[in-house]
This record gives C-alpha cells, sequence and structure tokens, in this order.
C-alpha cells in the first residue's frame, strides 16, 4: 500500500506568514501559528510572570485581548491559544483574589457557609460575564447559582475543570472571588458529600497488620531473575 | 379531576430556611390538582427590585429567571410560575410588569444578554395565595377535619401586596388569607396590622427594629386573642419568631405557615 | 491560526485509520515478552542512543555517565561568587526550609507540622507561583492497590519491573504501602476522584500494571490533588515566598551538613539568607533542559535546580542517564508541540496506529517501550510528517467512545478534549497525531526510605532531604504511569516527618556557610569550564535568536 505523506518545502518551514501583535500597546511582528507565549518569547520577551504550567493547566497566563474595530474583549490563555493578526493583548501578571482562611474539618456542608465566608455571592445579578470570560468554557454563572441555591454538588461538579486563572473574578461586576469559592465547595463535597471509598480503609488495616510485610521482604531480596520471572508471570486483568 | 399544571420557581430563602413550608404547600396543591414543575438549576430571583431607573444590570437575574421559566413552560405547557416566597414573586413580577411596560428595556437587555433567547413577556407569575383563592372551593371539599382550640391572626407581610401594580388583593385590607382559612372553617380574627412590616431585613442590620416592629404585631394579635399568626413569608416568619424568643415566655402565640393549617385541616 | 484543525494532507490519512477501526476493536494486540521489549528499547530508546551521555568529570560521581544537557549543568559555575554573599545577616531563621511548591514540596511542609513543627518555624520559598509544578500537570491518575483483587505485591512487582529492575526496592515497598494511606489521607482533605455511586473508585489500568489500579480525578488528577494540597497549607498560615528559587545550599563546615539556602528574588534581583534546621529540596524535575533535543511536556521551571545544588553539597546520583520520555506527547498541532496527551487515552482503550492504518504495539506497553516503537515507526517511514517537519503516529481518540459509550472522552478527558478543540480538531471524531516527549526524569540525587539525601557512600547528609521527581531510586530506569503523584506525596510526607524530627534533635543551630563550594570550583577550573557557563538555570530561555544577538545590558 502507499500512501502519499505531506512534503512541505524548507522554505515554507523557515519562512513562516508574519502578522502584527501589540503587545500591551507596542507592535510586535511574529510568525503565525505561534502561542500567545512563543511568540513573545519570539519578540525578545523572558518571561517570569503570566507563565507557569504551559499546557493549559495551573491558570498562570490569563490573557485579555481586543482585535481592530471590535468591542468584544476576547480572553486568552497565552499557552495554548495562538496568535491573531492585529490583536492587543496583555497577560495578567497576577490577578488579586486573596483567599478567606477556614478549618476544613469543622465546617458544615452548608450553603450558608459559603454565603458568611464570601458574601459577595449574594451581589450576583445573573450577568453572566463571567461565564463569557471562562477560557475553559465552564458555566460559571450557573455555579455561583448553583451554591446560591444551596447545590454544592452541582456546583462543585461545574466547576471541576477550573484552573483558577481569575478572569472571571477580574470581570464580575458583583466583585465575586470564584476561584477561591469553588475550591472551597469541592473540598465540602470531598469531604462531607462524595460517597466514602470502599475498600480503602480494609486495604490500610491489613498493612499495618503486617499482611504483606513477610513477602514485600522476600520481594526485596530476590535475585533479578527471581524478580524478572515473577514480573513475566503476572497475569494482567482485563479491561472493564 | 383535571390537572393543573405550573411552573414552580422556590427561591433561595425557602430551599434553605423553609423546606417544611415547602413540602406542606406541595402536598396541598397536589391535592388540589395542581402538578407543579421546580424550574432545572434555577437562578435567584435577584432579591430585590431595584428602584434605579438607569440601572437595568440589578433586572438581569429576574428577567433570566422568567427567560428559564419560558424555556421550560414549552416543555411543559404552561405559561404559569408560581412563588411561594413573597420577594421572589416581587421581584419577579415587577420585573415582569416593567419589562411589558417598558418594552425598550427589554431591547437593552437583550442586547447584553446575546447568549439567552429573547423574552416573549408571556410568563404569568403567581404567589400561591392567588393560587389557592382560585381553588377555594376544591379546598373545601378536602376539610377532614375541624382544627380545634386554634385563634389565628393572619399575617400578609408587604411584598405581595406592594406596589399596587402587582397586588393581588387590597393593600390596606386584604381578605384572601382570611377567606382561605374562613373557608376551611378554622377561626379567624379582625386583624388590622396584618400588613404591618415584620422589620424585614433590618434583620441584618439592626435587630432593635425588628424587635420593636415585630414586638407590635405579636402584641396586637395575642390582645386580639389570638395563639397562631398565619404567615406565608420565611422572613417574616423568622423575624416574628426571634422577637418572640427575646420576649421570653410572655406572649402563647406560635408563628404557623398557612399552608401548615390547611395540611391540619385536609389531613394526612 | 486557530481553529484551522488539519491541513487537508494530513485529513486525507485518517480513513486509513477508520478503514481498519472496525478489525482493530474486536481484536487484542498481543503484548511483548521481557526480551522482545529488550530488543525495542536497546535498538531505539533515547536512553540507548549513542553520543548523548558522558562521564562526570566533578563533584563526588566523577565517572557516572548522565546526559549531556546534565553533565553541562553540574559541571557548571555557581550563580553566586561565594566572597560576595554574607552570610553574617540571616533573613530567615526557620526551623524547616521547603524548596518547591509542588505536591512533594506542599506534602512535605503540611506533615512536618503535622508532626509538630509549628507552622512559622516552616518557610516555603518557590520559583514561580506557589504551586507552579510538573504536579498540575499530572492528568492520568495515581496508583494505590486498595481494590481487593490488587495487593501491594502486585504494585511492587509492578513498579520493578516497569523500572527494568533498577529501582531501589525499600523504597518502592514505601510507596506500595503508604499509597493506600495517602489516598486516605486525600480523602480527608476533600480531595474529589472520580468514584462509582457506591462509593468505590473509578479505577483504570496504566501502562505496565497488571490491575486496575489508577485513580483519576477526570483527567485533572494532579491539579485536583495540588490544589487541595495547596488549599490546606494555606489554611495553616505558613510564610511562603513566590518567585524566590534557592540557588545555592549552606553547609555547616564541621559536619559538612546543610544549614539553609541562598534565595534569590527573581524580580527584584535581592539575594537572602536562609538559615534552617532541616532542608527539603522538592524541586521536581528537568524537562526544561530538552534532554536529546525533545519537546517536553513539563512546566516552565522544570530546569533541575535542586539536582544540581543537591550535587554542590555531596549528593549520589542515580539514574540520570535515563530520562523519560513520555509516548504520547503532541505532534500537531505545532502549537502545542510536546504538550502530554495522557496516557488515561491510552488507558481507555484509544490504539496507536501507523500511517497505513495498523498498530504496532499494545498502547498499555511501558512508556519506555511504548515511546521506543513510536520512535521505531517513524524513523522506517510509517509515521505521518506534520507541515512543520514534525513526525508521529495515530493516537486513535474516536475509539474510546465507540468502546465505552458516546460522551465517556467529554467526561472522563475534559482537557484532552479542549486542548485539541481549541485547535481545531475534535478528538471525539479524528484521532490525534502523536510522538514521544520529554517527560519525567527517572533518576536524581539518592534518596533512603525517610527521604534523606545519600552520599555516595550510603550515608546521609545531615539536615537535608528529598521528595519527588528530584529524588532518585525509586521509579528504577522507568517510572510507570501514576507513581509520579504516588512519588511526590509518599515521599513528601516521609521528608516532612524526617525534618520534624531533625528539627528535634538540632539543639543548636549549624553554622552558615559556602564552603563545599570551594572544592568543588578547584575542580571546574581544573577541567576549565568557560565561566559563562552557570547553573541552575532557574528558567530556560526561548528568546528569538535575532532579539539575542542584539541584546545589550545597560539597564
Amino acid at each position: 500500500m502507499s500512501v502519499a505523506l505531506v512534503t512541505v518545502s524548507r522554505r515554507e518551514i523557515l519562512q513562516p506568514k508574519m502578522v502584527k501583535i501589540y503587545v500591551m500597546g507596542r507592535e510586535y511582528l511574529v510568525p503565525e501559528g505561534l502561542t500567545i507565549h512563543k511568540a513573545l518569547e519570539y519578540a525578545g520577551f523572558r518571561l517570569i510572570r503570566g507563565v507557569g504550567c504551559r499546557g493549559g493547566f495551573c491558570g498562570a497566563c490569563a490573557t485579555l485581548y481586543r482585535k481592530p474595530g471590535e468591542y468584544k474583549l476576547r480572553i486568552a490563555l497565552a499557552c495554548q491559544n495562538v496568535v491573531e493578526d492585529g490583536m492587543y493583548l496583555v497577560v495578567l501578571p497576577y490577578t488579586p483574589i486573596p483567599r478567606v482562611k477556614y478549618k476544613l474539618e469543622s465546617l458544615k456542608p452548608d450553603v450558608g457557609l459559603v454565603l458568611k465566608l464570601y458574601p459577595e455571592i449574594a451581589r450576583c445579578v445573573a450577568c453572566n460575564t463571567c461565564t463569557k470570560a471562562c477560557p475553559q468554557g465552564l458555566q460559571v454563572m450557573d455555579a455561583i447559582q448553583a451554591i446560591k441555591r444551596g447545590d454544592l454538588a452541582k456546583a462543585a461538579d461545574l466547576t471541576f475543570d477550573c484552573i483558577a486563572c481569575g478572569i472571571c473574578s477580574m470581570r464580575c461586576p458583583a466583585e465575586i472571588r470564584h476561584a477561591n469559592i469553588f475550591h472551597l465547595v469541592r473540598r465540602i463535597y470531598g469531604k462531607y458529600m462524595s460517597p466514602k471509598p470502599r475498600h480503602l480503609e480494609d486495604r490500610i488495616k491489613e498493612i499495618e497488620q503486617g499482611k504483606y510485610r513477610e513477602e514485600l521482604e522476600k520481594l526485596k531480596q530476590a535475585s533479578v531473575d527471581e524478580l524478572k520471572k515473577l514480573y513475566a508471570s503476572r497475569v494482567i486483568e482485563p479491561e472493564e | 379531576m383535571i390537572n393543573v399544571k405550573m411552573l414552580y420557581y422556590p427561591g433561595c430563602t425557602v430551599k434553605r430556611n423553609a423546606l417544611e413550608y415547602e413540602k406542606k404547600t406541595l402536598e396541598i396543591l397536589s391535592k388540589i390538582g395542581i402538578e407543579v414543575y421546580e424550574l432545572d438549576n434555577w437562578y435567584c430571583c435577584g432579591a430585590f427590585y431595584s428602584l434605579a431607573k438607569d440601572d437595568l444590570m440589578k433586572h438581569i437575574s429576574g428577567l433570566r429567571t422568567l427567560i428559564k421559566a419560558q424555556v421550560q413552560a414549552r416543555k411543559h405547557g404552561t405559561n404559569k410560575l408560581l412563588t411561594l416566597c413573597p420577594m421572589c414573586y416581587n421581584v419577579l413580577k415587577r420585573v415582569n410588569h416593567m419589562l411589558r411596560e417598558n418594552p425598550e428595556n427589554l431591547d437593552t437587555l437583550a442586547l447584553f444578554m446575546d447568549e439567552e433567547e429573547k423574552y416573549t413577556i408571556g410568563i404569568e407569575v403567581l404567589h400561591l395565595l392567588e393560587v389557592l383563592r382560585d381553588n377555594i372551593d376544591k379546598l373545601k371539599r378536602l376539610v377532614v377535619t375541624e382544627v380545634k382550640d386554634v385563634v389565628v391572626a393572619p399575617y400578609y407581610g408587604c411584598t405581595v401586596l406592594r406596589p399596587r401594580e402587582i397586588a393581588f388583593d387590597n393593600a390596606e385590607n386584604p381578605e384572601v388569607m382570611d377567606n382561605i382559612l374562613r373557608a376551611l372553617k378554622i377561626e379567624v380574627i379582625e386583624f388590622p396590622f396584618k400588613t404591618e412590616c415584620c422589620g424585614a431585613y433590618q434583620s441584618v442590620f439592626n435587630r432593635k427594629i425588628v424587635f420593636e416592629k415585630s414586638g407590635e404585631i405579636l402584641e396586637e394579635a395575642a390582645v386580639r386573642g389570638a395563639n397562631i399568626i398565619a404567615v406565608i413569608c420565611p422572613l417574616c416568619k423568622y423575624n416574628l419568631e426571634t422577637t418572640l424568643l427575646s420576649l421570653g415566655k410572655k406572649l402563647r402565640i406560635e408563628i404557623v405557615y398557612l399552608t401548615d393549617l390547611l395540611s391540619r385541616a385536609t389531613g394526612p | 491560526m486557530s481553529m484551522c484543525g488539519y491541513p487537508s494532507e494530513i485529513k486525507k490519512l485518517i480513513k486509513y485509520v477508520e478503514e481498519t477501526r472496525e478489525e482493530r476493536l474486536k481484536k487484542p494486540y498481543r503484548r511483548l515478552s521481557l526480551e522482545e521489549r529488550e530488543k525495542l528499547l536497546k535498538e531505539w530508546h533515547p536512553d540507548y542512543k549513542p553520543g548523548t551521555k558522558r562521564p562526570l568529570r566533578v563533584g563526588v560521581c566523577k565517572g557516572t555517565v548522565v546526559y549531556n544537557e546534565v553533565a553541562d549543568l553540574l559541571e557548571a559555575w555557581p550563580l553566586i561568587d561565594p566572597d560576595q554573599i554574607d552570610l553574617s545577616k540571616v533573613d530567615y531563621d526557620v526551623d524547616v526550609l521547603v524548596i518547591g511548591s509542588g505536591g512533594a514540596g506542599l506534602a512535605a511542609a503540611l506533615w512536618a507540622i503535622y508532626s509538630g513543627v509549628s507552622p512559622d518555624a516552616v518557610l516555603l520559598v518557590t520559583k514561580l507561583r506557589l504551586g507552579d509544578s510538573n504536579t498540575v500537570k499530572a492528568q492520568g491518575g495515581i496508583q494505590a492497590a486498595d481494590r481487593p483483587e490488587d495487593s501491594p505485591i502486585l504494585h511492587f512487582i509492578d513498579t520493578v519491573g516497569g523500572g527494568l529492575f533498577a529501582n531501589k526496592r525499600d523504597l518502592v515497598e514505601a510507596l506500595v504501602t503508604d499509597m493506600p494511606f495517602i489516598m486516605k489521607w486525600l480523602e480527608d482533605l476533600g480531595a474529589m476522584f472520580d468514584k462509582n455511586p457506591d462509593g468505590s473508585y473509578v479505577e483504570v489500568s496504566g501502562g505496565g500494571a497488571c490491575r486496575r489500579r489508577l485513580h483519576c480525578a477526570r483527567d485533572y488528577t494532579g491539579l485536583e490533588i495540588l490544589r487541595v494540597l495547596r488549599e490546606e497549607f494555606l489554611n495553616h498560615d505558613v510564610p511562603y515566598l513566590e518567585f524566590t528559587p534557592a540557588i545555592e545550599l549552606l553547609t555547616d563546615p564541621e559536619d559538612g551538613g546543610v544549614s539553609g539556602a541562598v534565595l534569590y528574588n527573581l524580580e527584584t534581583g535581592e539575594y537572602y539568607v536562609a538559615s534552617a534546621k532541616a532542608v527539603i529540596i522538592a524541586t521536581g524535575g528537568a524537562g526544561r533542559l530538552h534532554i536529546a533535543g525533545f519537546p517536553t511536556s513539563n512546566h516552565y521551571g522544570a530546569t533541575m535546580d535542586g539536582v544540581v545544588m543537591g550535587y554542590r553539597v555531596g549528593a549520589n546520583i542515580v539514574h540520570l542517564d535515563t530520562f523519560q520520555f513520555h509516548p504520547t506527547g503532541v505532534a500537531f498541532p505545532e502549537a502545542i508541540r510536546g504538550e502530554l496527551i495522557t496516557e488515561k487515552c491510552r488507558s481507555l482503550g484509544a490504539q496507536l496506529v501507523n500511517v497505513h492504518g495498523e498498530q504496532f504495539i499494545h498502547q498499555l506497553e511501558t512508556r519506555d517501550v511504548v515511546s521506543s516503537a513510536i520512535i521505531k515507526e517513524c524513523a522506517e517511514g510509517r509515521g505521518i510528517i506534520t507541515p512543520t517537519g514534525a513526525m508521529g503516529v495515530w493516537l486513535d481518540m474516536p475509539m474510546i467512545d465507540m468502546l465505552r459509550g458516546p460522551g465517556t472522552i467529554k467526561k472522563a478527558l475534559p482537557a484532552m478534549y479542549r486542548q485539541f478543540i481549541r485547535h481545531g480538531i475534535d478528538i471525539t471524531q479524528e484521532p490525534v497525531l502523536t510522538y514521544p516527549t520529554l517527560h519525567y526524569q527517572n533518576g536524581g540525587i539518592e534518596i533512603d526510605v525517610f527521604s534523606r539525601v545519600l552520599r555516595p557512600n550510603g550515608e546521609p547528609i545531615p539536615r537535608l532531604l528529598a521528595a519527588g521527581e528530584v529524588g532518585g531510586g525509586v521509579h528504577g530506569r522507568n517510572r510507570l504511569m501514576g507513581n509520579s503523584l504516588a512519588g511526590i506525596l509518599v515521599f513528601g510526607r516521609r521528608a516532612g516527618i524526617t525534618a520534624a524530627k531533625t528539627v528535634k534533635e538540632t539543639s543548636t543551630r549549624p553554622k552558615l556557610s559556602l564552603k563545599h563550594l570551594e572544592k568543588y570550583i578547584e575542580e571546574l577550573k581544573s577541567i576549565g569550564v568557560p565561566r559563562e557557563r552557570r547553573s541552575p538555570i532557574l528558567l530556560p530561555d526561548y528568546r528569538g535568536e535575532k532579539v539575542l544577538l542584539r541584546s545589550l545590558r545597560i539597564f
């Protein structure tokens, strides 16, 4: 079977199309197709703030931008989204969202508690700006509303993929400190509301009682050949 | 019996502090043939109706709830939206009214809420009292026991009757609750304080005002021989009860949701 | 362009994957024997490629072979001139200094506190923000043998076999026996793992594991663990400094043990002196060194600082001639090349397929083996070439929904779905292009079961502990999926407990010096290391060449 492979000329690789971006207002020419982070580096910035995991997980690189002729304020993650021609952008170095201290072990899984620690949730006017500002595409307002009506399980589920970039909290007219509230709600759910694991305690007890001690001791002393034999003779459990 | 369908908006306070009110109410409604569908993933109503004419933002919450109701109305085939909490009733009905009177406001809000479908102002916001009033004959037929040793002062609070454009009864001297109770053969007193303010949200800022206002209501009810004050609002109930507690054991009076009394009369 | 998806030339090739899908769904691919695995590794794994490594010429492990990029860091000048640092003024005088704020650092700090150290006697320093680490990028899961069908014994055998039998076995024993307890701890802290309605964990298979043992939190497992630990850490009010890496350890000349560190404010350029009775290195891995020229799945700060500092005070180095190349890095789109496609995709059934639509390896072989197989396919012309000239094979993602029901991908792999849909590729419909990416530092500075850092003679270096990816021994020459999150918490916890004990046993504050650098600097001079080669590098430098050539330092 012969399959045509993609061929690309060397010239194309070396000379990509350039786009114009405005970094905090100043113009730079950068190659098309780069992420915002890589474009900044290409332009000569050495990143310290506004950069973290570079994989869309840590929320360090919240980015705001507009395109010429548009009123719409757009959002991006600098590590995930690629540059667009003409974009006016800033990567936020920091989002001030101080948290409230709490003691998880003495909390009650109750909506009143969230309201007490973060009273601003009562100020939500349901404008939905938060949802529109979420680079993860989460239903942020629905989560706040779920908390207000006491449905913490729903809120925990809706916010699980939150990476705490903080854009929603920078845009919220009610000045809600979303990410911190969501951390709190998920932990309350995890500790008090999710079903308890079934086998864990039994296994911990077995280990504490020394059930595996002797066999592990033998394994630690075994020769590599013996271990290889054991390894090769494992029965691999089928997929579910 | 042909069942009537209604969408139901509970609101935060009912779900948080008045589950018994909700339970008894839904039981009664079911007995008189009303099928209730709680809105999925409902939002806060907005809690207050904002009086600032140039601040439409404050009405978004109410409008969103109405749009949610509009979407779910199609599914259930009803445009009636039932509320229990007078605050929710007040906000939702006023927002509905304001949009009907000022369609340009709806246009402005729709521009902002480009992610939602347009509201066609077709939802009818109802309070529980209206629904009970319209089904008074059915209620009568349900009575199984006489509720004895009970003298009730009906207490309406403010927000189901004010302002005039959303009221379903005379704001100065409402009779709806009186009539419902009487129809169920429950003794009701003449109670001039039935629409006095209980102190409302002053419970958060200045309890003294609540104690003063609610104290007057309680004393007047007691003087007139009532041993129960019937209420329809979780906040009124809370204020009257905390005031009662602050008075020690002086007054032998109980604060009870209207539907609790109805449930006593109509049996389990 | 953000939403463009595959170019048409590549899109055309997808039909070959679709043509064989039905057949592949029915017939499981055979697993390799130990001999076949060994052969594949020797021929194709980057660890066996000649010209990529050299023996060290300085320090306590002279002669030990490591990757060139590692040797370059260890054979480099310190960032500071010892004479310029004023050690008489101590800025932070604490009991426990924790360096690093990933899972290991946070676990260590918490367990030091649980073990009696006062929170305000702890100082945690971190190079970027609190929690910026590889931990947050760990997607697939964490291994703990808790099901009745499973046991710590099987976890042990899987781990040692996966590590090519080079693991320190007492560390593996600690790993497998602590893990059920660690899961309990995470439960108590309110971490949300995927569970069935009856409370049992949803557990899937990891590569090289003989039981379903992988506990996950969608595909944000590391993020969930880290944010819970961070919340708990913040609730304890522990002092911490962000954007302030440690750049050199301090030693007490009397016993050669560690007594603190020189810290550096990345934003102001100011240095600080921290004195401590116990120092815990939890600095993570080294992906940003781009070992053997590979792209990496690691976070921005993964630059091996901890190994550099530890080696200079005499730590033994193990297994730094082997790195983990995760089989499934992103090969296309170019913008996110090297980022991870979690192994959980393969746990859930996605198969690896070449340009002809043929499966060429069982998807759940160990990572080193799968990577070797992919490299082989591409080298022998059965890969797909991307528009930027990168190569890759297909990972057949749509199979997951076919095997486990529609909606599985969006529910179990939301991060993966997002990562690709942002670039116009819908993984519920289309396969993705993948190629190995530099993922994990298998070895590091050697530790014992108490997380104490050891010298080459096996003696612990007084008051120096290490946990997490920086520590070497537990994973042998290849780590199993789900054992890294396990490792950071097991040894982070042990480091915290040992630190508390060390603090109790250390009545007088150890003296501060940079004496250990004297001999090291002599050796650097003797082999003629160029002055501009300095370490730790703290952050990679990706600035454009054009800019660097014209860069003036006048301000």
